[in-house]
């Protein structure tokens, strides 16, 4: 009987918490709209500011729609094909600095930044990845790419960027092994907001 | 110039990579194909709402915060106010790096140190007031939150060594 109370309680707190996503869902759908209706106020009225906003938020779109397809069937294609001792043995909680190493180079290459590094992320916690690694790439995600980095050379100096490197690289290691033993100790799940 | 079209072609390597893979997947399995492009497209929906959201913030912020804001209210002589008023710029704004560098480089032009240029550019990279929406949804709020302020104490940490190795 104990059991059968406890799971209904169980069943309630999901059903609410999932009320809880949709309401939220509805106030963000809310604002998109919002947005648009001002992006259409701007062009029929000549606001500067708001049709530079929808300006830029058409490109972008533009940009990202580009990008973000191909990254996910990519994901997907992981999900499916890579096993799951390859990524334990590589990225788990035993592979060491080489872990670290690989999704610093996984980061550098990483397109569409926190939209797919994000989902990637949760991809490899699914498949046995440690989460001080996980923590460390999406770290890594922010500084190493290698279009922005190509950049970042071109105008401010190759010293600068190896500088630049040189600090945030090691800082931000650390900070995914901060994180990740925290939240080892603490049962952390990816998407729970 | 050379830069765009290194970028683009970055664009390029994806589609051909995706493709290719595709193929390869498909001739070996089509079920499995089948299931990973479900995944890929469930991910994508459960994803896009948050992402339209963000894609809104993003423009509003470059709309209403443009480069030339932080132009104006960084002065040559701004030292650690420079600083901090790069760090807050960099940190609510959001801009491509197409955008950000050649700002930063003109600042350096007009004099302003490496390390208000550094506080600039990294906290831009690492700390994310218009993606937090993304972050708390993958994350939870309380880890987003300990990620951003320890990025802002890395970029910091940055500033400083960066002030000591290039002696401004």
């Amino acid at each position: 009987m104990k059991e059968v109370s406890q799971n209904s309680k169980n069943e309630q707190s999901i059903y609410s918490s999932s009320k809880k996503k949709r309401k939220k869902k509805y106030i963000l759908i809310l604002f998109i709209i919002f947005f648009l209706g001002f992006i259409i106020y701007s062009y029929l009225n000549n606001f500067q500011e708001g049709q530079k906003t929808g300006k830029i938020f058409f490109h972008t779109l533009y940009e990202m729609l580009k990008i973000l397809p191909f990254a996910f069937i990519l994901i997907g294609l992981f999900e499916v094909w890579v096993k799951k001792e390859t990524v334990i043995k590589h990225l788990g909680d035993n592979s060491g600095l080489k872990g670290y190493f690989w999704v610093l180079i996984l980061a550098s290459f990483t397109v569409g930044g926190l939209f797919t590094a994000f989902p990637l992320a949760e991809s490899l916690r699914k498949k046995g990845a440690s989460l001080k690694v996980i923590f460390a790439y999406l770290g890594f995600a922010g500084i190493v790419r290698i279009p922005m980095t190509i950049f970042e050379i071109s105008f401010l100096g190759l010293p600068f960027t190896v500088t630049r490197l040189s600090i945030t690289i090691p800082l931000f290691l650390l900070i995914g092994v901060f994180i990740g033993s925290i939240l080892n100790k603490k049962d952390f799940h990816f998407n729970q907001g | 110039m050379d830069n765009f079209i290194i970028v683009g072609n970055m664009n390029i390597i994806l589609w051909i990579l995706t493709t290719v893979l595709l193929l390869l997947s498909f001739f070996k399995d089509k079920k499995k194909t089948v299931i990973a492009l479900k995944k890929a497209s469930k991910k994508m929906l459960n994803m896009s709402t948050l992402f339209f959201f963000v894609m809104a913030l993003f423009s509003l912020a470059i709309a209403f915060l443009p480069p030339e804001l932080l132009h104006n209210y960084i002065g040559k002589d701004s030292g650690l106010k420079g600083v901090f008023i790069a760090l807050g710029f960099g940190s609510i704004s959001v801009m491509p790096g197409f955008v950000a560098f050649p700002l930063a480089a003109t600042l350096k032009m007009q004099g302003i140190p490496y390390y208000v240029i550094g506080a600039f550019t990294i906290s831009l990279m690492t700390v994310g007031f218009v993606t937090f929406p993304l972050e708390k949804k993958f994350l939870g709020a309380r880890v987003a939150v300990i990620r951003n302020i320890l990025s802002l104490v890395v970029t910091i940490i940055a500033a400083i060594i960066i002030k000591i190795v290039f002696g401004e």
